[in-house]
């Protein structure tokens, strides 16, 4: 909280220093997000030893749907309001000259709406073409990072979860950006560098995950009808093993992986298309991430896991009701080297699993109002991992990580309002 | 009355009708610039302006674009035709832009004839308003 305030206060410093030196035309908008849902399964298949994942997740009795791990948003069988709701608030002071000063605060249901700075940059526009961004930004990895808070920008009440899992959402850095068109098609191209600091809470333990060096690039062509995106991200991953195992942590991880003389490194890459038919639309996005060291190490393991999501969606526009229909898959391929004790022997063992789950998003936009969206959706989400995962969430891609009912399946319902102001 | 005169008045009733007819089906909007402002602006040149991918008219001048409120037939027949979106695309696409800093929507001044009045003092603005509304204080790059 203290970090938040401190921010907040140099936000509004920054938006008053703008206000004192020049005649800024300050503009507030804003967007919320009122949504309630439920599961409407039976029984649980959560791991009863969870350790880790996104919140505590019940261990018997309730089936579970992670709506959101980043935010805790979690729907069990009782009507809950919090974990698809959510609301922000933007102030953008106009310099004049292209320059501009921007604060988007935003809160989470999940995370009991309490207020985090999502953006806070400057932004100058060097002349049509040429941009730039300074300060804290969204991380541009899926084609819905960028506006994923804005349910009205999109006809979900949530983006598919099956897209590759990363740490955190945000940045602290720089972003130049060049748009320009040919013909009949616009296309820009991204870059930036930065890093982001983030408490994660694993189980009693709270650990702080640095990510330094993390740069990436988006590409993006449109025209009348197709949207092509293509976008490259990587990191250096440092956690404060101190804090999340103990002094006694080289003796845990030997050669110190994942500190700052040997940090891990993460590659991720994603590519979306969206194209329009007249009143019908699909979009779909495919992501991947792989580790470009062994990963850090779980229960002893520790191996490469290849992750993989994507998602098909479509819906057609009739009048004011969109309804569409989504299938989103998500894979991580674990081949993992530990040791493995059996009856009068320790030996190192390399063992080859991998989780899976698949989702089924249908579901109805209502545009009754000129800045409202009223949603109805529908989930059905299975864990298809090897047996050896079901059930074993940890750290995992598993149950305890998702959330399901009984024999690994969850359906859940939800409605929003979105309002954009 | 004879035969002729009957086809007179009828036929000036009709067209009359017709008239009235045309006048409702057939409203037409115009894309208007300041007098002093010659660039020659094609549709897609336009809907670029509009969508703020495009800040200057042809010449290189500044090129701010002004829309009338929402609510306004006008304006939903110049987003349908000139952006080819409804009015709920157009509001989801500026939602996109406004909070991930690509982008403010256009201004929104008001009526037709708050459009003009802005657009007849500014050679850096461009507006659309009902075709029956233009006159000498505007010039019109497009009709539809």
């Amino acid at each position: 909280m203290t970090k938040i305030h401190a921010k907040l206060g140099l936000l509004t410093a920054a938006m008053l220093a703008v206000g004192s030196v020049h005649a800024a035309e300050v503009r507030i908008n804003g967007f919320a997000s009122i949504a309630g849902g439920q599961t409407l399964s039976e029984g649980t298949t959560t791991s009863s030893h969870l350790t880790s994942g996104p919140t505590d997740l019940p261990t018997e009795g309730q089936a579970t749907y992670v709506a959101d791990p980043v935010t805790n948003g979690v729907y069990d069988d009782q009507w809950s309001f919090n974990p698809d709701s959510n609301y922000g608030i933007q102030i953008t002071a106009d310099l004049g000259e292209g320059l501009s000063a921007t604060g988007q605060i935003t809160g989470n249901g999940g995370e009991n709406f309490e207020a985090v700075v999502s953006w806070a940059y400057v932004s100058y526009e060097f002349n049509e073409n040429w941009t730039v961004m300074a300060g804290r930004q969204r991380l541009p990895l899926f084609y819905y990072s960028d506006f994923i808070d804005v349910g009205y920008a999109y006809h979900w009440i949530r983006p598919p979860q099956e897209l590759v899992a990363t740490d955190g959402d945000t940045f602290n850095g720089v972003k130049v950006r060049y748009s320009n068109y040919i013909g009949s098609w616009d296309w820009s191209a991204e870059a930036y560098y930065g890093n982001s600091e983030e408490d994660v809470v694993s189980g009693q333990i709270t650990a702080t995950i640095k990510s330094e060096d993390q740069h990436g690039i988006v590409l993006r062509a449109s025209n009348s009808w197709l949207i092509l995106r293509a976008t490259y991200s990587g990191a250096d991953t440092v956690v404060d093993l101190e804090q999340l195992l103990g002094a006694s942590y080289p003796s845990i991880i030997p050669d110190g992986q994942g500190s700052e003389d040997n940090p891990l490194q993460y590659t991720f890459m994603g590519l979306a298309a969206q194209m329009n038919f007249g009143n019908v639309f699909i979009v779909s996005e495919y992501t991947h991430g792989k580790p470009d060291n062994p990963s850090f190490p779980t229960n002893g393991f520790s191996g490469r896991d290849e992750a993989e999501g994507w998602y098909v969606s479509t819906g057609i526009r009739l009048g004011n009701f969109t309804p569409h229909i989504t299938y989103s898959e998500n894979t991580v391929d674990y081949v993992q080297t530990g040791p493995v004790v059996t009856p009068g022997e320790l030996s190192d063992v390399t063992a080859e699993f991998q989780s899976k789950r698949e989702a089924i998003t249908a579901g109805v936009r209502w545009d009754f109002h000129p800045s409202a969206a009223l949603k109805v959706e529908y989930t059905t989400r299975a864990d298809k991992s090897d047996d050896f995962y079901k059930g074993n969430g940890n750290f995992y891609e598993g149950a305890g990580m998702w959330g399901y009912g009984e024999n690994g399946e969850v359906d859940v319902v939800a409605v929003a309002l979105d309002v954009i102001f | 009355m004879t035969t002729n005169k009957m086809k007179k008045v009828l036929a000036a009733g009709l067209a009359g009708i017709s008239l009235l007819a045309s006048a409702a089906a057939f409203s037409a909007t115009a894309v208007v610039v300041h007098p002093t402002n010659g660039n020659t602006l094609s549709e897609p040149e336009i809907a670029r302006i509009f969508l703020g991918k495009s800040k200057s008219f042809p010449d290189g001048s500044e090129a701010i674009p002004v829309e009338q409120t929402e609510g306004s037939a006008t304006r939903s027949a110049f987003v349908r035709t000139i952006l080819k979106k409804n009015d709920q695309q157009i509001k989801a696409y500026w939602a996109q832009l406004l909070f991930t800093g690509k982008g403010t929507p256009p201004k929104q001044v008001g009526g037709g004839a708050d459009v003009k009045k802005l657009v007849g003092q500014n050679p850096a603005l461009i507006g659309y308003i009902d075709t029956s509304e233009v006159d000498s204080t505007v010039r019109v790059v497009l009709e539809f």
